[in-house]
């Protein structure tokens, strides 16, 4: 391994460690250390932020040098991505006009993306069972329908009922509830050897191979 | 007032259009779609830079340099290592930041996990059982077996372990019987989850539908 | 008339003499006396006796040599005049006596006729009854499927090895070769020999019969065998997982092959491959009586070679080269014969000079002149070695290239136009409901008659509980998109933060958070008449995900916008009020369209020992909802409300000057109503057309 990989793995071992016993032992210094760590990785993570936002800008200045189709909608993301990270410099992000830039551009057509799942969803699910048919797309598709109109109010007539008041209650917060457990408990198992696999310098995301 | 009047009016007919152009791409994907969808990555890439230099690196970074601390040379240098990876040559040189970030996340990650999550969460289960006299008995045991059996069957049903047979790695039979009963609990799972994410969508639509309401309503 | 050498002075002798007329020193060693019968006599020619005799017997009679093969020499006399005569006729009386005593006692022993000679090793070049063999094999090779047939070729290709050399590794020949020497009659010895090495080059021996036909220990060997160490040991059961192209091979070997034969080659395949310790089990087991009867088969068995240098030789002399056909003996590289030409090394076997100045020395007249201790070149196999577990990743490599080539029943895509038009007719319903109680046209609201769930009443009563003028702090933490959703379900909530009196201090650890905050709480502020700045003060980004949580919990007023000119310290700010450090807010409040990111946000408080400290109240999208519950379930948070329908309980059991959820749930409870009706309609339609379609598709397969 090379000295550069070699320090890459002692840096993820050795700040990682010590911030993880931080939360088993109570030994003042790791108290003091772990804070230190935690707000250095919190700077570069900033850091990183701004790479990659390097990285967007780089990417559409190619595309804008190759002339290639779409050249102008990279011209249009730099511009716009320029003028809102100085005016946001200048003012700083909490100031009036850029919430006005924020409510404008950011709000709406973020908003309008997600409004349009609706009709892809739908969509999509419509075409489901065509797609695969079997036991459990069924029960899936069976799953959205009961709590979809458990959620809703009928006209007139107010909330369904035994759909709305017990059905619902009971697929969502008892079934959904102990399979959203047994994912939940899942992920912290994968999260636990995952971490400690990098703790261990067994997997090394960051390069050190 | 006037001003105030204009650039709210300016606000809401540009929110508008841009409403307008994203919704345009249920006839087909267009160059007004697109106008508007860049316009948006833009802006918010610009204002998520701005953001991490105001309130991050200024107040934590700069502004303590500035002061004289010098414990935040070490994230400095760290951090113009990691500005190394906008290029392929110097890449390299971010590793070390980028191993330092990894594994003070991954500590973070499993301190959450373990303390805050595996262990309340098998307690919780197991907590179930612990029956309340003043409701149904019936029903509390029927919720907690419930629990109890979701939990360990779509544990079991992601569970890739394997014991080497003859036609090569096998699960056992109880754990692929389970992991079929878990199947089941996963697919209600994801069909709420699936429900809780076209309510969501159909909130947005609603809201969306409204404030062009609202601006037509200035109009007319 | 001849003349030897005398091997101390050098001066010629008579041919007949047996110690020097010089030195009188023995001119021919006493390692075993001649027999009468082939004793060369004075002024008799040497030998010329053609050795095919010896070639016949070697293979049991019948057929000399297999057809396609050019018996390179089989009157060796002319080579054999290079040798001195004295071991001319030693050797041939070698010959005659060791093929008698083998043909006896073999013959006896199985009933079968046997040679008088074992067979060379295949990979010392092969012999003529064994050249067939690549012409068999590249029969052999034409019957594998054209996958195969190519990995090979290509194999050959960059080893070096053209795919026409390779058939001496195919399980195929082993197969073949015993079928069609056990035809011939040929010797069990030999032929476990040959079936045995080929075998192992393949990685495991070649079931002939079906593992019925092994014999218990065998079947032992299998069972006990741990497959991961030495796959080999499993073979046996290997016939039942054959692929196609390999279960030709197991039927191809003849049934009545005998299971004697077959038995020491699957030895020698587990036996070298097996590790040490699983190997002493496996000996240690009783040998079977049919076994233990094949004597001369045990001296050529590679454990028998290992088992140490003198057993090594004496199991080598059972082989030696002067019970090789001569032709035989011509073909094979200088190194190779002069390798197998064993030295007494043992004083036994060494003669006691008698007579001349050697007299009394042991072992000074070498017995071959010549010789050292030359060892044979180990053979170093290039082939292709299978083991069973590629074998097998080859069948289904093979399936799954049958299966490609099986025309399959097309899907019909659905046409453009057809999806275009079902997705502008659900859009343009979808509009219609929804906008219409948008419009003012049609309310459905009020007729709520369920009770309000316990994670929302839990919530509201938190609230409630809070002192006046409570230090909050709120997480703003969804993105723009859901803005519409957290906006209507956290607003009864947070409108009643401010109702009673709370002091919010803002984090976000989205980008966009911020911006959000001050977006909402600005909406809030219209409404409620009272100065945003007055009420709630943003700290802005928490960058770094875990760890920036993890971070600020421990230190909330590291996170504090650093003091400029002209702006009030935020630390004398009102929010900030008597807040050192985080348990010293009165409620924290999640607003999150993220199960990972309120995720996040319990397992740190949970983990810092935070929750006794400071309650935890989620307002979660609707999509959140699920992963998030189990976590109130555990009583890890305080309560819970989640989409607009939370919200719409939470507006009803508290009353509030501003309704953010009641005026969308006319739109939203039609709009989920038209849904649930396309999709019960349109998942009938297709699950009909999908089991429709399947129907003519069984029918092709059954018939």
């Amino acid at each position: 391994m090379k000295l550069r990989g070699l320090l890459s793995t002692a840096f993820a071992i050795a700040f990682g460690l010590i911030v993880l016993l931080g939360y088993f032992l109570e030994f003042q210094p790791f108290y003091g250390l772990r804070l230190i760590f935690v707000e250095w990785a919190v700077i570069l993570a900033g850091f990183a932020v701004l790479v990659g936002l390097g990285n967007l800008v780089t990417v559409h200045i190619k595309k804008i040098r190759a002339r290639e189709k779409g050249g102008f909608y990279g011209l249009l993301l730099i511009f716009s991505l320029l003028m809102t990270f100085l005016a946001g410099l200048a003012w700083g992000p909490e100031h009036p006009n850029m919430v006005l830039l924020f409510r404008t551009v950011q709000f709406p057509v973020e908003a309008s993306l997600m409004a349009l799942l609706t009709v892809s969803l739908a969509y999509a699910s419509v075409r489901m069972l065509r797609r695969r048919l079997n036991l459990f797309s069924v029960v899936f598709l069976g799953t959205v329908l009961v709590i979809l109109l458990g959620t809703a109010s009928l006209p007139l007539l107010g909330d369904v009922p035994f759909v709305g008041d017990w059905v619902r209650p009971f697929v969502s917060q008892v079934i959904a509830g102990a399979g959203a457990r047994g994912i939940l408990i899942g992920v912290a198992l994968g999260t636990l050897t995952t971490g400690l696999r990098v703790l261990l310098g067994a997997d090394r995301p960051y390069g050190g191979k | 007032m006037t001003t105030t009047l204009s650039t709210e009016w300016i606000s809401g007919l540009v929110s508008f259009l841009l409403t307008v152009m994203v919704f345009s791409y249920l006839w087909k994907d267009n160059a007004l779609f697109r106008l508007a969808v860049y316009l948006f990555v833009g802006v918010s890439a610009g204002y998520v830079g701005a953001v991490v230099c105001r309130q991050v690196l200024l107040p934590r970074l700069v502004l303590p340099l500035l002061e004289g601390d010098l414990l935040v040379v070490f994230p400095l240098l760290l951090g113009l290592a990691l500005l190394g990876k906008l290029s392929r040559r110097t890449a390299a040189l971010g590793n070390p930041s980028l191993a330092l970030m990894v594994g003070v996340g991954a500590a973070v990650a499993v301190g959450g996990a373990v303390l805050g999550t595996l262990i309340p969460q098998v307690q919780a289960t197991i907590a179930h059982f612990e029956l309340d006299p003043n409701h149904s008995m019936a029903e509390q045991i029927l919720d907690a077996s419930t629990f109890l059996i979701g939990t360990v069957t779509t544990l079991a049903y992601f569970h890739y372990g394997a014991r080497p047979g003859v036609q090569g790695p096998q699960r056992s039979k109880l754990v692929t019987l389970l992991g079929w009963v878990g199947q089941i609990f996963v697919a209600i799972t994801f069909g709420v989850i699936f429900a809780g994410v076209y309510a969501a969508a159909l909130t947005a639509l609603i809201e969306r539908l409204s404030s062009l309401r609202l601006f037509l309503g200035l109009l007319f | 008339m001849a003349e030897i050498r005398c091997p101390m002075c050098g001066k010629p002798n008579p041919e007949e003499r047996e110690t020097c007329s010089f030195c009188q020193a023995r001119l021919k060693p006493l390692t075993a006396p001649p027999p009468a019968a082939s004793t060369i006599r004075a002024g008799e020619e040497p030998l010329k006796k053609p050795t095919s005799d010896l070639e016949r017997a070697a293979l049991g009679g019948g057929e000399s040599i297999p057809a396609g093969q050019e018996p390179t020499k089989k009157n060796t006399a002319e080579l054999e005049q290079a040798l001195p005569a004295w071991l001319r006729s030693l050797r041939q009386g070698e010959e005659d006596k060791a093929a008698e005593e083998l043909a006896a006692e073999s013959a006896d022993e199985t009933g079968l006729p046997l040679p008088s000679a074992a067979q060379p090793a295949p990979e010392e070049g092969l012999p003529d009854w064994l050249a067939g063999l690549g012409a068999q094999a590249q029969e052999e090779e034409e019957e594998l499927p054209d996958w195969l047939a190519g990995i090979r070729g290509k194999i050959g290709a960059e080893t070096g090895i053209p795919a026409s050399e390779e058939p001496i590794t195919h399980p195929l020949v082993g197969a073949e070769t015993l079928d069609r020497l056990e035809g011939e009659g040929s010797a069990p010895p030999a032929y476990e020999i040959a079936s045995g090495r080929m075998e192992a080059e393949i990685g495991g021996p070649q079931p002939s019969g079906g593992e019925e036909e092994l014999p218990d220990w065998l079947s032992k060997l299998e069972e006990t065998g741990p497959a991961e160490a030495a796959p080999e040991a499993a073979a046996p059961a290997f016939g039942e997982s054959l692929p196609d192209w390999l279960s030709g091979a197991g039927e191809a070997a003849p049934a009545e092959a005998a299971p004697e034969a077959a038995a020491p080659a699957f030895v020698m395949g587990a036996e070298e491959e097996l590790p040490p310790e699983s190997a002493a089990p496996v000996f240690a087991m009783e040998t079977p009586d049919w076994l233990s009867s094949l004597r001369p088969a045990e001296g050529q068995t590679p454990s028998a070679e290992r088992a140490g240098e003198s057993q090594a030789g004496m199991a080598e002399e059972e082989i030696a080269p002067a019970e090789l056909p001569s032709w035989v003996q011509a073909m094979r590289p200088v190194e190779a014969v002069v390798s197998e030409v064993e030295i007494p090394t043992t004083e036994e076997e060494q003669m006691t000079e008698s007579e001349g100045p050697l007299a009394g020395l042991r072992g000074v007249l070498p017995a071959v002149p010549g010789l050292g201790a030359v060892r044979k070149p180990p053979p170093y196999s290039i082939k292709l070695k299978v083991d069973e577990a590629q074998q097998r990743y080859a069948a289904y490599l093979e399936q799954l290239v049958k299966r490609e080539n099986q025309p399959r029943r097309p899907t019909a895509p659905p046409k453009a136009g057809a999806a275009n038009l079902l997705r502008w007719l659900i859009a343009l319903f979808l509009f219609l409901v929804v906008g219409l109680p948008l419009a003012g046209g049609l309310r459905l609201d009020g007729v709520n008659q369920f009770l309000t769930p316990p994670d929302v009443a839990a919530a509201s009563d938190v609230v409630s509980a809070l002192p006046d003028n409570a230090p909050v702090l709120v997480a703003f933490d969804y993105q723009p998109a859901l803005a519409g959703e957290l906006e209507a379900a956290a607003g009864p909530l947070m409108q009643h933060l401010f109702y009673r009196g709370a002091r919010l201090t803002c984090v976000s650890t989205h980008p966009m958070g911020p911006a959000l905050a001050e977006h909402f709480v600005g909406r809030l502020a219209e409404t409620q008449s009272f100065q945003p700045a007055d009420r709630s003060l943003n700290l802005g980004y928490l960058a770094g995900g875990a760890a920036g949580v993890f971070d600020f919990l421990l230190d909330p007023l590291a996170y504090l916008p650093p003091p400029a000119e002209g702006v009030p310290d935020p630390r004398q700010s009102v929010p900030l009020s008597g807040v050192q450090e985080l348990s010293d807010y009165a409620l924290l409040v999640v607003l999150t369209d993220d199960a990972e990111t309120g995720r996040i946000w319990v397992e740190q408080m949970t983990a810092l020992g935070l929750r006794d400290e400071v309650p935890l109240v989620m307002v979660v999208s609707a999509q959140a909802e699920p992963m998030m519950r189990p976590y109130y379930d555990s009583h890890q948070m305080d309560g819970l409300v989640s989409g607009l329908a939370g919200a719409r309980f939470y507006e009803q059991r508290v009353s509030l000057p501003l309704q953010t959820a009641a005026p969308y749930w006319s739109a939203f409870s039609l709009g989920l109503l038209l849904i649930v009706a396309i999709l019960a309609v349109g998942g009938v339609w297709n699950a009909v057309h999908a089991w429709r379609s399947r129907q003519p598709a069984a029918e092709e397969k059954e018939d």
